[in-house]
């Protein structure tokens, strides 16, 4: 090589430039990459509630809609001060102390535990009262009176009389074994079909929690992941590592955390508010 | 590498040295944790080699067990294995990285005139990645393997007692290798290009390679996601894709083939690429349409977005979907027939030299034409109910796939060994092992066209004596042996080449693309100064005048 190596940068590249803007197209890429895993669960998310509507309604009623504003203002918050700190990298002049930028990225980390303690308490809320997925729904009888109280609020039907457990497990069966005993059966019992379909919300809101539990546990996995990616630019701040000339990964940190961010800016409404 | 030019001022180009990047440092750490993109090329080179033949000997065992009804040399439950084996070691393990992870590592950066590619830490993490996927899958394999298909079909994917599990997870780390690679790839080609290296003067491969990258990029986390929710559907019972809890079957195959038709250009698009390379080269002639060429590869990877539900026409989903799926399909037909084109046109009036690469590219064009075309009858809404999960059906993809994207990787390989290790193989023999698997391929798959069409279900692992389809599954079954031999001839061949083979020259097929420019092997950080590009990839001089690459390297920029 003929250019003489006092810059930073790597053998390959020619100069500070070039490899800061490869490693930012990079990050874009990378993070078209995140928002199409998520849109694989957004899908899935628009199918099933399309295909059982009253259910989701009666289920997402079942969300704390005060402990997720809470979040999401926390989240926003971690934005802001993150944003910050790639500012305060900028500005910084060669040789200068990064304690600033490390004082901003620390309060964005904090913010991030924030947002998990308040998950972890929604988490055990749910898992206490059997808002579970799949299997694990079953098995929680209590589940199933939660959405019966919840439908009771939503519709203002009150289904505990004929949703008992035996009445079920026949429909079950009838419906199951595919006879037209399964559709008298809901004749039968319910004066309307949407009593029937009240009765199916109950048996299939373990897809709504199943649905909500992918999405945020995949999105609680990001936080941890972005938490780690702050703390180790954090760290390389500690040492004094970034200036006006220098900051790439600051600003790549943030704008992981603003995708991690801007995620949850979505799931917000789509869970807790639709 | 510049003191050496400094203190060798006598220094010229084409003059080679003793170090060069295979002999630079030794030991076998030097290899597995290099971030050299050649040594990273070789290493996935070799491991793909060793993937293709596992998937090659499933194949032959498939051929034998159907060369007599009833049971030949397995079970019916072995062969459910043996075939969804066969296809995902050659889709995941083989077709996916086989030319864009290995000769594309090599290579790529090579014509662009850049050092390496952008991220080379991530180059080598792709590859441990790539590793640890195959170790799954082989793992999941001994561990009694799965019956599904390549293609994990639910309910029967969520509810069989097998290791779906393992097999979806190995899929899944192999999706990140293939994102890495891909997203490297893009950054690469957009800023590491040296000076001069404008996009239109890029050559065509690079641009297949882009195409592939972008598709790799957005298409593969889709498939996580997929495999994740069939994954959590087992450990959870989530019941997303499960009719019995509420859930929609037919929404995993949306799902799947969301990326899974996209991933098939993955596979095709590089085998192009290839084939711009070869064809010019070989035709010492300008490639005909060079923007159109490098347009159509985008455009493929543009519609291939749009087309995955042409394999659900039998499923169920709507039939007005069905029928915007089967228009769109068509347009696929419109980019890869401008290619076809191209290159037809590109041959006419070429100073054509039938050498070995360049037999592999004419496979291409022939077997490829019929592939492409009969995937014109399996998009038709009317004919796909007739020969929908057909051999028809098998036969086109293996057209497509093998005769298409297997030739153009071996054509590649033929024509960029010389410049991988120095050593020009036997041309006799490279030449006979092309034909011989010409001739294979085409005994091997026609036939299954004919049975197909005359009903003969795929997957199935029986049929009966007097269906008349016995005599159309012998003669594919010889053909495979004939398969294996040209394999095999080429394989010897190659590898005798390591030791025996005659020094290569730096531009031994009178290429113009930059990699000729350096030496073969080339050096550790591949040129010396970082070269100029003067004019495109294709321009070759007329009559006998000697070709030279594009550009060159320039001591001062």
């Amino acid at each position: 090589m003929s250019t003489i190596i006092t810059h930073e940068h790597a053998h390959h590249f020619y100069d500070n430039e070039q490899q800061a803007s490869s490693a930012k197209l990079g990050m874009w890429l990378f993070l078209v990459t995140e928002v199409l895993l998520f849109s694989g669960l957004f899908v899935a998310y628009t199918v099933v509630k399309s295909l059982h509507p009253e259910m989701w309604r009666v289920a997402s009623s079942q969300l704390d809609w005060v402990m997720g504003s809470v979040n999401t203002l926390v989240l926003i918050t971690s934005s802001w001060t993150v944003a910050l700190a790639v500012r305060a990298a900028q500005t910084n002049e060669k040789g200068e102390k990064n304690s600033q930028i490390v004082g901003l990225l620390a309060f964005t980390i904090l913010c991030a535990f924030g947002f998990l303690i308040v998950k972890y308490f929604e988490y055990s809320h749910k898992i206490h009262d059997g808002l579970l997925w799949g299997k694990s729904y079953f098995n929680h009888p209590e589940a199933i009176e939660h959405l019966k109280e919840g439908i009771k609020q939503t519709f203002s039907m009150d289904v505990t009389a004929l949703s008992s457990p035996e009445f079920l497990a026949g429909l079950k069966a009838h419906t199951a074994a595919g006879t037209h005993d399964g559709q008298h059966l809901i004749h039968h019992y319910a004066s309307t079909v949407t009593y029937a379909d009240t009765l199916m919300t109950v048996e299939q809101g373990h897809l709504f929690f199943g649905v909500y539990f992918l999405l945020t546990g995949l999105h609680g996995i990001h936080v941890v992941i972005g938490m780690s990616v702050l703390a180790w630019v954090l760290v390389l701040a500690q040492k004094g590592r970034f200036y006006k000339d220098y900051y790439t990964p600051v600003e790549l940190g943030g704008l992981y955390w603003h995708l991690v961010d801007l995620i949850w800016i979505y799931l917000f409404p789509l869970l807790y508010l639709v | 590498m510049s003191s050496n030019t400094q203190a060798n001022p006598e220094y010229q180009l084409g003059e080679k040295e003793s170090t060069n990047y295979i002999n630079a440092s030794k030991g076998l750490m030097s290899w597995l944790f290099t971030i050299d993109h050649k040594r990273i090329g070789l290493m996935y080179l070799f491991t793909i080699m060793g993937t293709f033949a596992l998937g090659g000997f499933l194949a032959l065992a498939v051929r034998l067990e159907l060369f007599t009804p009833g049971q030949t040399i397995m079970g019916p439950d072995a062969y459910n294995r043996v075939f969804t084996l066969h296809g995902l070691v050659m889709v995941f393990l083989f077709i996916i990285p086989g030319i864009p992870a290995a000769l594309g590592n090599f290579v790529m950066p090579l014509m662009l005139g850049a050092k390496d590619v952008a991220f080379p830490k991530l180059n080598l993490a792709s590859f441990h990645i790539y590793v640890i996927g195959t170790v799954m899958a082989l793992y999941t394999t001994l561990d009694g393997g799965v019956d599904t298909g390549w293609t994990f079909y639910t309910p029967y994917s969520s509810t069989i007692d097998s290791q779906v599990v393992m097999m979806t997870m190995s899929a899944f780390v192999l999706g990140f290798s293939s994102i890495f690679t891909g997203l490297n790839f893009v950054v690469t080609i957009h800023k590491m290009r040296a000076p001069g290296m404008t996009w239109d003067r890029l050559p065509l491969f690079v641009w297949a390679l882009y195409a592939t990258a972008i598709i790799q990029v957005m298409a593969t986390p889709v498939l996580g996601i997929t495999l994740l929710l069939l994954a959590m559907e087992r450990v959870m019972g989530i019941g997303i894709f499960d009719p019995a809890l509420g859930g929609d079957p037919v929404l995993f195959q949306h799902f799947f083939w969301f990326y899974s038709h996209p991933a098939v250009y993955i596979m095709i698009l590089p085998g192009m690429g290839v084939m711009s390379e070869l064809i010019t080269t070989f035709s010492r002639k300008r490639i005909f349409g060079y923007r159109a060429i490098a347009l159509s590869s985008i455009a493929i990877a543009v519609i291939s977005f749009l087309v995955w539900g042409h394999h659900m026409f039998v499923s169920g989903q709507s039939a007005y979907a069905g029928m915007v799926f089967s228009f769109l399909t068509f347009l696929v037909a419109i980019p890869s027939g401008i290619k076809i084109i191209n290159w037809s046109t590109t041959l006419y009036k070429g100073a054509i030299s039938l050498d070995a690469p360049m037999v592999w590219a004419l496979s291409f064009l022939i077997l490829f034409t019929i592939g492409g075309l009969t995937g014109i009858f399996l998009g038709a809404l009317g004919t796909d109910i007739h020969l929908h999960d057909t051999y028809f059906v098998v036969a086109h993809f293996h057209y497509v796939m093998m005769g298409g994207t297997a030739m153009a990787f071996f054509g590649g390989m033929h024509y960029w060994w010389p410049k991988m290790f120095g050593k020009m193989y036997n041309e006799f023999a490279a030449r006979l092992a092309a034909w011989t698997v010409f001739v294979g391929f085409n005994v091997t798959f026609f036939p299954q066209f004919i049975m197909g069409s005359r009903g003969m279900p795929r997957r199935y692992y029986d049929y009966l004596p007097e269906s008349g389809y016995q005599i159309f599954h012998q003669i594919s079954t010889v053909g495979s042996w004939i398969l294996l031999l040209g394999m095999l001839i080429m394989a010897v061949n190659l590898f005798s080449s390591l030791k025996n083979g005659k020094e290569a020259s730096s531009n031994p097929w009178e290429a113009r693309s930059l990699e000729w420019l350096t030496q073969s092997p080339p050096i550790e950080h591949n040129f010396h100064e970082i070269p100029t590009v003067v004019e495109g990839p294709y321009e070759f001089p007329i009559a006998t005048a000697t070709a030279t690459p594009q550009g060159a390297e320039s001591s001062d920029p």
